[in-house]
């Protein structure tokens, strides 16, 4: 590992990009779960009630609806975390 | 910090993404079956226009604080909301074709959701820097 005078090791910047990258996934994949999920839910109760596409329909949005309301909590949570590293000092990197 | 009209420039190669997702989209649907290839085309057409309109509210909203982008993604979802609903009513889908509407709007969704959150991140690393130099 070149960590020191000779420049940035392109490993551990791909690290790092992940790292503050991951969040923002793990954000997007609860959103996304969520929609497919209710979705799925919707789709069965569809098959089962022949109801097609009013239960597909309110799960689409009620996944939707979901999805986003973790996904705003865990960018807000985010945020929050990044202010409190921001105030408490750390180590340096992409403060606000 | 109002959007002056140096960073309108960039604005275009936004919109252009979003545009070209739904140009993909449209494309990929000739990859699906006749019986549902309606329903996709609908679909995609629907969440990149909800997309634009989501682009556009997060666009406004960013330039009034954090309160403003708020705003705007809670518009942009209202959007969505709207035009899944619409379309698949719309386009009367019903069983494995509803299920291929949700699949293609869900799918365009992401991709331009992404792009959103890629330009909001792009944005606020931009002030940030400006702010500290």
């Amino acid at each position: 590992m070149t960590d020191g005078a000779q420049g940035k090791d392109p490993r551990t910047s791909i690290a790092s990009a992940y790292q503050k990258a991951g969040p923002y996934l793990s954000a997007s994949w609860q959103l996304t779960g969520s929609v497919g999920l209710w979705t799925a839910v919707g789709y069965f109760l569809d098959r089962k009630l022949h109801t097609s596409p009013w239960c597909l329909l309110a799960g689409s949005l009620l996944g939707l609806s979901l999805g986003f309301y973790l996904f705003i909590r865990a960018v807000l949570a985010l945020g929050s975390k990044e202010k409190a590293d921001a105030s408490g000092g750390g180590d340096g990197s992409l403060k606000r | 910090m109002a959007p002056s009209s140096d960073s309108a420039k960039p604005l275009w190669g936004w919109l252009l993404a979003e545009l070209g997702v739904g140009a993909a989209a449209l494309f990929a649907t000739g990859l699906l079956s006749t019986e549902v290839q309606h329903v996709a085309r609908i679909a995609s057409a629907c969440a990149v226009l909800a997309g634009l309109v989501s682009f556009a509210a997060v666009f406004a909203g960013f330039a009034r604080g954090t309160n403003g982008l708020f705003a705007g993604i809670g518009a942009g979802f209202f959007a969505r909301m709207l035009l899944l609903a619409a379309g698949l009513v719309g386009s009367h889908a019903r069983g494995e074709a509803a299920l291929a509407y949700a699949f293609t709007f869900f799918a365009v969704f992401l991709v331009t959701q992404s792009i959103e959150i890629a330009f909001v991140l792009s944005r606020a690393r931009r002030s940030h820097s400006a702010d500290a130099s």
